[in-house]
């Protein structure tokens, strides 16, 4: 079972097959999470929006075109209730008090290279939430300006000027640094 | 020294941290039940398909087929497969619409039985079991057809072609050729078209990913035998608009096309109660909207409204009146006093105006808000008693009128007539919104 592609498997669990439903749920639900938490950078939002993304895209493998690949379409499920939860926190929290745990990731033993990874996030974590969800999203999530823009509900060109301004902003903070 | 930094940008998503076990145990739990949730539906289907295939038995016609092997379709539905000698063709129960699609399949093999049992019981017509037992020299062709809709907007359009369509047309797709049998891969081919009022998809699969000429020209011999009939034009809402002044009220019931939000179709309801700032006076006059797709507009402004598929208030309002609440509040002048979409069909499907089945009750001052997921289309029943007689007026997206309105109830369901949601508004400044169980607030 755990060798099959997804298209069986989807169209196992549709029949009600479990265990099929399972398989697809460990191939896919770590990306899921990371999607969340990529976007919202706290533990319990990525926890719940990655849940519920989860549970609607299980729930609606009825209607999910299976022509197309299901990762990317969960991904985008989980990158949606992502930005959800986050505007929702934003609000009780209060515009302008955020609070980017991205830095409080803990460095483990590390070569070089790790730490320059964990320098470019912490700059990241360090960024604007508006600027730091248009890198992320499309950085580390893949996701074209265009997407982005249907995502965030704004213009393409504001994407691809937060977008510009952001890696100038990193660019200076990393320099800073002599990590570029 | 950019595409450095974006180097670096890339590989640093290898810093995300993973879920935590109890995190991930819950997630599955849900991810389990919501499958599991959807199992009687499925059951629902195959019995549907089982009572078709005895209804057809016992001669009952039902205005669309599961077709016989080797035989015509019987009583087409203007979209399907004349099998050519030796073929074996399968065809939807229901006609096409802009929502659903109509699936005709031809094969030059017998249908595995399986798929002959089940008929098209899966939306995508793909006849998986004949396709892992297909022979090299077998061949299958999966045609499915939309009536061209709003939706096409989304997406490139479809190239106008016409009957017969050519299979050296058509363009190697891989997707299913590596993932239906991938011990053995397919070939497998796509085309594309827009005839006769219908965006038809059609996909060839191939016994072998190399098909030789002879295997493409019976191929041929079968897409020849295609059948799209013309789609009939449908009256949209606004076209049907142009009707008398109502005397005080209107009762509309419409089909709406839905929005994909992350990939899922859902809609979106809000309603609250209203607040008075004086004996006779409002500040927030109680009101009901259901919508679906994503909001983008100015803060307050008419603008948010556009994904609206309905909207109802109740009472009199001033210049200052608002409806809906944080940055959605707009002035009642504005937006005025109910609204459908225009794009929605106008229908005859009764929608009860009724709670039934639904949770929830009186709404707060401030708001409640909910999701459900849909399917692509909904039925929307609108019915208000207005101060006077009106009639709507189209404005944008929507069909509007500003004439203050007594009592207002809206009811969304889908078109098997599973309630999703239910509103109702009063002059009192009462407002109550029951959504289904499904539903989660926003």
């Amino acid at each position: 079972m755990r060798r099959r592609p997804d298209t069986e498997l989807i169209l196992l669990a549709r029949k009600g097959s479990t265990e099929a439903a399972e398989v697809l749920f460990d191939r896919y639900w770590t990306y899921a999470w990371r999607a969340a938490y990529a976007v919202t950078t706290d533990s319990a939002l990525a926890d719940d929006a990655a849940q519920e993304a989860i549970e609607k895209a299980f729930g609606a493998l009825d209607r999910f075109d299976e022509t197309r690949p299901f990762g990317p379409w969960l991904k985008r499920i989980a990158v949606n209730r992502a930005i959800d939860h986050l505007r929702r926190a934003s609000r009780q929290a209060g515009l302008g008090e955020e609070t980017a745990t991205l830095h409080a990731w803990s460095v483990g033993e590390a070569a070089d290279d790790d730490l320059r990874q964990w320098a470019v996030a912490d700059a990241v974590a360090a960024l604007a939430s508006s600027r730091r969800t248009v890198i992320v999203l499309h950085y580390w999530l893949d996701l074209p300006v265009e997407e982005i823009a249907g995502i965030l509900g704004l213009p393409v060109g504001t994407v691809a000027s937060r977008l510009s301004r952001a890696l100038a902003e990193l660019r200076t903070a990393l320099e800073e640094e002599h990590v570029v | 020294m950019s595409s450095e930094l974006e180097r670096l940008l890339r590989d640093a998503r290898k810093t995300l941290p993973e879920p935590d076990a109890a995190s991930t145990d819950r997630a599955r739990e849900r991810a389990l039940v919501a499958v599991r949730r959807r199992r009687p539906r499925l059951r629902l289907a195959v019995l549907a398909g089982a009572a078709l295939v005895v209804a057809l038995g016992l001669g009952v016609g039902l205005g669309s087929l599961i077709a016989q092997s080797g035989s015509a379709a019987r009583g087409p539905i203007g979209f399907g497969f004349l099998p050519e000698p030796g073929w074996f063709a399968l065809q939807s129960a229901v006609p096409a619409n802009s929502d659903q699609p109509a699936v005709a399949v031809a094969a030059s093999v017998p249908f595995a039985p399986d798929d002959d049992n089940r008929g098209l019981a899966d939306p995508s017509g793909l006849p998986y079991s004949t396709l892992l037992r297909l022979p090299p020299d077998g061949i299958v062709i999966v045609a499915s057809a939309l009536v061209r809709g709003e939706e096409q907007r989304y997406g490139a359009p479809y190239p106008e072609h016409e009957l017969p369509l050519r299979v050296r047309d058509s363009v190697p797709f891989i997707q299913y050729g590596t993932q239906v049998r991938p011990e053995q891969p397919l070939g497998q081919y796509q085309l594309r078209s827009a005839i006769n009022g219908y965006d038809v998809d059609l996909t060839f699969y191939f016994g072998t990913p190399r098909p030789s000429s002879a295997l493409l020209a019976e191929a041929q011999g079968q897409l020849d035998r295609l059948v799209v009939r013309s789609s009939r034009p449908r009256r949209s809402a606004a076209s049907s608009e142009a009707s008398a002044p109502s005397a005080g009220a209107i009762d509309r019931t419409l089909l709406c096309a839905t929005a994909p939000r992350g990939g899922v179709y859902e809609i979106e309801a809000r309603a609250h109660r209203g607040i008075r700032e004086g004996p006779s006076r409002w500040k927030q006059l109680p009101f009901a909207v259901v919508g679906s797709g994503g909001t983008a507009g100015r803060a307050n402004s008419p603008a948010l409204f556009d994904n609206s598929l309905a909207w109802i208030s109740a009472g009199r309002a001033t210049a200052t009146t608002t409806v809906d609440t944080e940055f959605m509040a707009v002035p009642v002048s504005a937006l005025g006093t109910l609204a459908v979409k225009a794009g929605c069909r106008t229908t005859k499907t009764p929608v009860p105006l009724t709670p039934t089945g639904l949770e929830g009750g009186a709404t707060s001052p401030f708001g409640d808000e909910l999701d459900c997921s849909s399917p692509r289309r909904v039925l929307v029943r609108v019915r208000a008693v207005l101060g006077a007689p009106t009639s709507l007026r189209k404005r944008g997206t929507l069909l509007k009128t500003t004439i203050p309105v007594k009592e207002a109830r809206l009811a969304v369901r889908t078109q098997n007539g599973k309630p999703l949601v239910y509103a109702e508004v009063f002059e009192s400044g009462k407002a109550r919104l029951f959504t289904a169980p499904g539903c989660v607030p926003d």
